[in-house]
C-alpha cells in the first residue's frame, strides 16, 4: 500500500522549546495509525503541522503526494479533524453545527442538505437535531463531532484525543465507529494517552516523548520490546523495593527494575511456576508487599520500559501514575 | 467571490450564536442605558427653582406676562435687575445661573435680537435643561429668530461683558436626559463591539473553534470579515434596545423615524470600526483579564473624548484636539443632531458619514492585515 502521509525530519521550535524534534513517520492508506505519547510529548504539535495550522520550523511534510509547504490549500480538503477541545459549537444546535461547516466546506447546498440528514442518521442525533449542542452528553457530542469532520468526506480523518474524557461506554462506541469508518477506506491518524486505545484500534503506532518517536510498529512489535513472557509486577512497602529486587535476582535469576515503589520482572514463557514461588518467598522473608501480580506485557508496559515512567506521569514525578492508567489486566 | 460568501457563513454563525444567546445580549445591552440613563439623569437632573436674573428694558405688558409666565412654573425663580451690567456681575458671582435680557423693542419682530439669555456653562445639564424651557416661553410673545442665547464668558483683563454669540438653541426638548441618551447610543455600541466582538475571538480561540475554521478551505480574513459584518448587525439591536428604553424613560427623538434611521447608519459604521480594532488586539492576547481591562482603558476614554457625556465645546482645547480622532466623535454628532436638534443638516450628514466611513476602511483593512488567525 502506498504512503498517504510522509513526514520526515519534523521540527517545531516554540522559541527555546522544541516541541517536535526531528520525527519521521509514514503513513500507510487505509490504515489505523496512532500516535502515543503523554501530554506535551508533541502528538498535538504534529497534527497541527499536518493539518497547517502551525508551520513546522524544519522538515517535510507531504500528503497524497503533495508537499504541505507548496499545496496546503488542495492537501487541506482531503484531511478531516476531529480535536479534543471542540467537538462542537456549544451554542448550536446539532443541525446548525453541521451546516456552518457544510457552508465552510463549500458543499453544494442541496447536496449539503442531505449529508446533513444522512450525518445525523449516522450519529444517532435525529431527535436532537434542533437541541442546543451544549446540553448534549459527551458521547453525543463527539458522535456530531465525528461526523462533521467527516462531512466532507475526507481521505484522511485526524482525531485529536477522540475519546479521553469519555466514559467506557461511549469509549468503545466511538473505537465501533472509528472501526467503522477506517473498514470503508477512510485513513485514520489519532492521538491518544491511553494505551489500551491505541492497541485495539492501531494497525501501526508510534510512541512519542519529549518530541521523538521512541517506537515505532503494530501494537504487537511494538509489545515485543518488553520481552517474551509475563510481566510480573510487586508493588512494596516501607522502602523495601531493593530487598524485593534481591530476592529476584539471587533467588529467581530475574532482572528486575525498579521504578518508585515498584519492582517489575520478565518471566519468560514457561517459567509462569514462578509466580507461586516467589509470592511464598516474599512471605518467608517477611516483606511487605502491597500487591503482586502477573500479566501480559501491555503498551504500558512498553512504556515504563522505554521512557522509565508511567504514561501519564511521565513529564511528571514518577509516582503515584500506576492508579490512573487503567491497563492493568 | 469565495472570500463574500465565506464572510456570510462566518457572520451567520456569529449571529446564531448571538440568538442562542438573546436573552444574555439583551440584558447586556440593557443594563448600561438603564443605570446610567436612571441615575445619572432622571434622579439626578430634577431642576427646579433655578435663580434667572432679568433685565426688563422693554416694561410693557407683553414683558410682563412673558416674566409671569415664566415663574408659573417651579422650574425658575426670576430676580429683577435695574441693568444688565448688575444682572452679569450676579451670573459671574453665581449667584444666578441665567441672565434674561428683555431687549426695549420686545415683543415687535426685526431683525434686532428682542430677548437674549447669558448664562454660564458651569453645570451643563442645568443650561441644558432650562434654555428650552426659557425659550418655548419667548417664542410664544416673539419670532424665534429674534431669540438669542449666549454663553458669558467674562473677560478677567477689562472686567467688561463680551458675550460670545452662538447658534440659536432649536429642538424640541433640548435637556440634559436627550443629550445623555444619545451619548449611551455611542457607549453601547462601542463597548458591545469591544466586549462582545473581542472576547469571543478570544474564547473561540482558547476554546479550538478558530482551529476548527482553519482546516477549512475558508479565506482567513472570512474569519475577521464576517465577524465584522455580524458586528455591524448586531449594533442595530444594541441601537433599537437604548432607543426604546430611553423613550420609555421620557426621552425623545426630535427627528423622529427619520432619526432612528440615521442612529442606525451611523451606529454600523462605529460598531464596524470598533469591532475592527477589538479584532486586532484580541487575536493577539491570550488572556480574557487583560483584555477586559483593555476593552474598559480604551472604551471609556473614546466614550469621553467624543463628548459622551459633557459636550465636546465645553472641553479644554487638547481634549477638542483628540476628539477629532475619536470615530465615536462623528457617530455622536450625528445623534445629537438627530435627538436634540430634529434636523441633520446635509453638511453634517456628508462629514460624518464621510468620515465614519474612511474609519471604517482604514480600521478593517488594518485588521485585515494584522489579523492574527494562527492558534499558537
Amino acid at each position: 500500500m502506498a504512503d498517504v502521509i510522509r513526514v520526515e525530519n519534523l521540527v517545531k521550535r516554540f522559541g527555546d522549546f522544541t516541541a517536535v524534534n526531528g520525527i519521521n513517520i509514514s503513513v500507510k492508506e487505509g490504515e489505523i495509525f496512532g500516535l502515543l505519547g503523554p501530554n506535551g510529548a508533541g502528538k498535538t504539535t504534529t497534527i497541527n503541522m499536518l493539518l497547517t495550522l502551525l508551520t513546522p520550523t524544519s522538515g517535510k511534510i507531504i500528503v497524497a503526494g503533495m508537499d504541505l509547504a507548496k499545496e496546503h490549500a488542495k492537501a487541506k480538503r482531503l484531511m478531516g479533524l476531529m480535536t479534543q477541545e471542540t467537538v462542537v459549537e456549544a451554542d448550536l444546535t446539532a443541525r446548525e453545527n453541521l451546516d456552518i461547516f457544510a457552508r465552510l466546506y463549500h458543499i453544494p447546498p442541496a447536496k449539503a442538505k442531505k449529508k446533513i440528514e444522512e450525518a445525523l442518521e449516522e450519529a444517532d442525533l435525529v431527535k436532537f437535531a434542533d437541541a442546543k449542542s451544549g446540553t448534549l452528553s459527551g458521547g453525543m457530542q463527539r458522535r456530531l463531532g465525528l461526523v462533521k469532520a467527516m462531512l466532507q468526506e475526507p481521505k484522511i480523518l485526524v482525531l485529536d484525543e477522540p475519546t479521553t474524557g469519555l466514559d467506557v461506554q461511549n469509549r468503545s462506541s466511538m473505537w465501533a465507529r472509528i472501526k467503522q469508518l477506517n473498514s470503508n477506506g477512510t485513513t485514520i491518524i489519532l492521538t491518544t494517552q491511553y494505551l489500551e486505545e491505541a492497541d485495539q484500534l492501531c494497525d501501526r503506532l508510534a510512541i512519542i516523548d519529549h518530541g521523538k518517536v521512541i517506537a515505532l510498529g503494530t501494537p504487537s512489535e511494538i509489545k515485543r520490546i518488553v520481552g517474551k513472557g509475563r510481566i510480573l509486577e510487586i508493588i512494596t512497602g516501607q522502602n523495601e523495593t531493593q530487598k524485593v529486587a534481591m530476592l529476584l535476582k539471587s533467588k529467581f535469576g530475574l532482572a528486575p527494575e525498579i521504578k518508585g515503589d515498584r519492582v517489575t520482572a520478565v518471566l519468560e514463557n514457561g517459567k509462569e511456576a514462578d509466580f507461586t514461588k516467589i509470592s511464598a518467598n516474599i512471605d518467608k522473608e517477611k516483606l511487605t508487599v502491597i500487591s503482586i501480580g502477573m500479566h501480559l506485557p501491555t503498551l504500558d508496559d512498553v512504556f515504563i520500559k522505554l521512557t522509565g515512567a508511567g504514561l501519564r506521569d511521565s513529564s511528571g514525578d514518577m509516582k503515584g501514575g500506576r492508579g490512573s492508567l487503567g491497563v492493568h489486566r | 467571490m469565495s472570500l463574500i460568501e465565506d464572510s456570510l457563513t462566518i457572520c451567520m454563525r456569529e449571529i446564531l450564536i448571538f440568538k442562542a444567546n438573546l436573552r444574555t445580549n439583551f440584558l447586556r445591552t440593557a443594563i448600561f442605558p438603564l443605570v446610567i440613563l436612571i441615575f445619572f439623569s432622571f434622579l439626578g437632573a430634577s431642576i427646579n427653582n433655578i435663580p434667572v436674573a432679568v433685565v426688563n428694558y422693554a416694561n410693557n405688558q407683553q414683558a410682563q406676562e412673558f416674566i409671569a409666565s415664566l415663574s408659573s412654573q417651579n422650574i425658575i425663580n426670576a430676580y429683577t435687575y435695574s441693568s444688565q451690567a448688575q444682572a452679569l456681575s450676579a451670573l459671574s458671582a453665581g449667584h444666578v445661573n441665567f441672565v434674561l435680557v428683555i431687549m426695549p423693542n420686545f415683543p415687535n419682530s426685526g431683525t434686532s435680537p428682542t430677548v437674549q439669555v447669558y448664562y454660564d456653562n458651569v453645570q451643563y445639564s442645568v443650561t441644558a435643561s432650562i434654555l428650552p424651557v426659557i425659550q418655548q416661553d419667548a417664542i410664544r410673545f416673539t419670532n424665534p429668530g429674534n431669540f438669542q442665547a449666549q454663553e458669558y464668558l467674562p473677560s478677567s483683563a477689562s472686567g467688561a461683558a463680551t458675550p460670545y454669540v452662538s447658534t440659536p438653541v432649536t429642538g424640541a426638548n433640548g435637556n440634559y436626559e436627550d443629550f445623555l441618551f444619545s451619548g449611551v447610543i455611542g457607549m453601547i455600541i462601542v463597548f458591545g463591539a469591544i466586549f462582545s466582538g473581542g472576547i469571543a475571538i478570544i474564547t473561540d480561540r482558547l476554546g479550538g473553534n478558530i482551529k476548527s475554521f482553519l482546516i477549512t478551505p475558508i479565506n482567513k480574513s472570512a474569519i475577521l470579515l464576517g465577524r465584522v459584518i455580524s458586528g455591524a448587525i448586531q449594533s442595530v439591536f444594541s441601537v433599537i434596545v437604548v432607543v426604546i428604553i430611553g423613550l420609555i424613560l421620557g426621552s425623545t427623538i426630535a427627528m423622529g423615524l427619520i432619526g432612528i434611521f440615521w442612529i442606525v447608519i451611523l451606529g454600523m459604521l462605529l460598531a464596524i470600526c470598533m469591532t475592527s480594532i477589538a479584532a486586532i488586539v484580541a487575536s493577539r492576547m491570550k488572556n480574557l483579564q487583560a483584555y477586559t481591562i483593555f476593552g474598559q482603558a480604551i472604551g471609556l476614554p473614546l466614550w469621553f473624548i467624543s463628548g459622551g457625556i459633557f459636550p465636546i465645546t465645553s472641553f479644554p482645547p487638547i481634549l477638542q484636539a483628540i476628539s477629532v480622532f475619536d470615530p465615536m466623535t462623528y457617530a455622536l454628532n450625528g445623534f445629537r443632531y438627530v435627538v436634540l436638534q430634529g434636523i441633520y443638516p446635509a453638511a453634517s450628514i456628508i462629514t460624518d458619514v464621510s468620515v465614519l466611513g474612511i474609519f471604517c476602511i482604514v480600521t478593517t483593512l488594518i485588521s485585515i492585515l494584522l489579523f492574527k488567525s494562527t492558534i499558537d
